[in-house]
């Protein structure tokens, strides 16, 4: 069993390092950034190319309604085909950056001016996404998940909001921080941990891990797995 | 025609054609608006800062050669790697294929290209979405990286990189492919 790190550029420009205990492979790895200013907030998701056709597909069934041009790249917008929901996504070099919008598709002028007011810079191990200067947004929230096969997932938030989701109680000790319990709703009280999410605190960032149920990896593989991660922050 | 009723057809003559001219003038300030609002610098894609490591390095054979290859990174169970590497394979281009699978899985579809399994330097590239067309160097650093939407794509390139020879295109580059 070989360690394997993992950087990954995050929306404001920082890089997370993620240290797995194992050689598990990385099936997915995908952000999520959230600007606000006023009373106006708008929130992004960035993926792998191909992240609209298999949203568009295998997510939400939906018809393609409108193709524009922004910065000089393809925008596509999609309309769910129950009318719910329809996302537009700026299809980069490397990555994805997707938003969601509720009930049928917006029009041309609106995705436009979206778009319009970000300033995108791609590069092969993130999508580095700002507001312009003039639209007086902020980042408020940031998030980076990776999927490893037949372990789990882990949700790196940004280090503003790690500080409100670690507890204020000593954790158990891992080999690179601390580790906490929380049962997901309707756990009644299974000391499975199937049924908890775990909260992980490192020196340098905190995550939370769901493990997920594999043929291939037993619960102990997987809680061995998790106490040997390690998150960490580094400002770009 | 009395002179009143000429001057009434003129006087809405001349309404139309102001009308007309605002209108041309307005859809100039909304086109104007739209070319300032475009910035260039609103996208910008960076060079990949990537290595690929042991596997792919080594120094050329012949040293006046710059020691830049083609690899290739695929998987069996992508439909465009599969296509892409038989087209590079059918047009003989010098390109190696990474995987992270057994390189048996490869047999029958890589043709005469040589198949590497590296999961150390798949791992670099994992995140993204297969396959990947790289520029590698000798010391196995990536130079350039694509990820091609069309197997077509891959033909340009590996002449582009010159990996294979030019030959007579399908069909005049679009958009899509810049």
């Amino acid at each position: 069993m070989s360690r394997s790190r993992l950087n990954v550029i995050a929306p404001s420009g920082a890089t997370v390092e993620v240290d797995l205990p194992d050689d598990a492979a990385v099936s997915s790895v995908a952000a999520g950034v959230r600007f606000v200013g006023g009373s106006f907030g708008t929130g992004f998701q960035i993926g792998p190319r191909g992240y609209h056709r298999f949203a568009a597909t295998v997510v939400a069934p939906a018809t393609e309604r409108d193709r524009l041009v922004v910065h000089g790249r393809e925008v596509v917008v999609a309309e769910a085909d129950d009318g719910q929901s329809s996302w537009a996504t700026l299809l980069g070099t490397y990555h994805e950056l997707m938003t969601v919008y509720a009930g049928p598709a917006p029009r041309r002028d609106r995705v436009l001016a979206l778009f319009s007011s970000l300033r995108i810079a791609d590069h092969v191990a993130g999508m580095v996404v700002r507001p312009a200067s003039a639209t007086l947004l902020d980042t408020m929230t940031e998030q980076v998940m990776v999927v490893v096969k037949d372990r789990g997932s882990l949700c790196v938030p940004g280090p503003r909001q790690a500080r409100g989701l670690i507890p204020r109680h000593a954790g158990a000790p891992t080999r690179h921080g601390e580790v906490w319990k929380a049962p997901y709703p309707g756990a009644g009280g299974s000391a499975r941990a199937g049924r908890h999410m775990f909260i992980l605190g490192c020196a340098g960032g905190a995550a939370e891990v769901h493990l997920t149920p594999s043929p291939a990896a037993t619960e102990r593989d997987q809680l061995a797995w998790l106490d040997g991660i390690n998150v960490s922050w580094r400002q770009g | 025609m009395s002179p009143t009723a000429a001057f009434a057809v003129l006087t809405c003559v001349a309404i139309v054609v102001l009308f007309l001219g605002l209108g041309a003038v307005l859809r100039e300030v909304r086109l104007l608006r739209a070319l300032l609002s475009r910035d260039p610098d609103g996208f910008t894609a960076a060079q990949p800062e990537l290595s690929l490591g042991g596997s792919f390095a080594g120094p050329p054979a012949d040293p006046a050669d710059p020691g830049l290859r083609m690899v290739v990174a695929a998987d069996t169970g992508c439909g465009l790697c599969v296509t892409v590497v038989r087209r590079l394979a059918d047009r003989g281009a010098a390109a190696t294929v990474l995987t992270h699978e057994p390189a048996g899985a490869w047999a029958g579809r890589a043709g005469q290209l040589p198949v590497v399994t590296d999961r150390e330097a798949w791992r670099a590239i994992a995140h993204l979405s297969p396959p990947v067309l790289m520029l590698v160097d000798a010391a196995g650093a990536v130079h350039k990286l694509l990820l091609p939407v069309r197997a077509e794509q891959a033909d340009r390139v590996a002449v582009d990189w010159g990996a294979a020879a030019v030959a007579e295109p399908e069909r005049e580059p679009d958009a899509a492919d810049r």
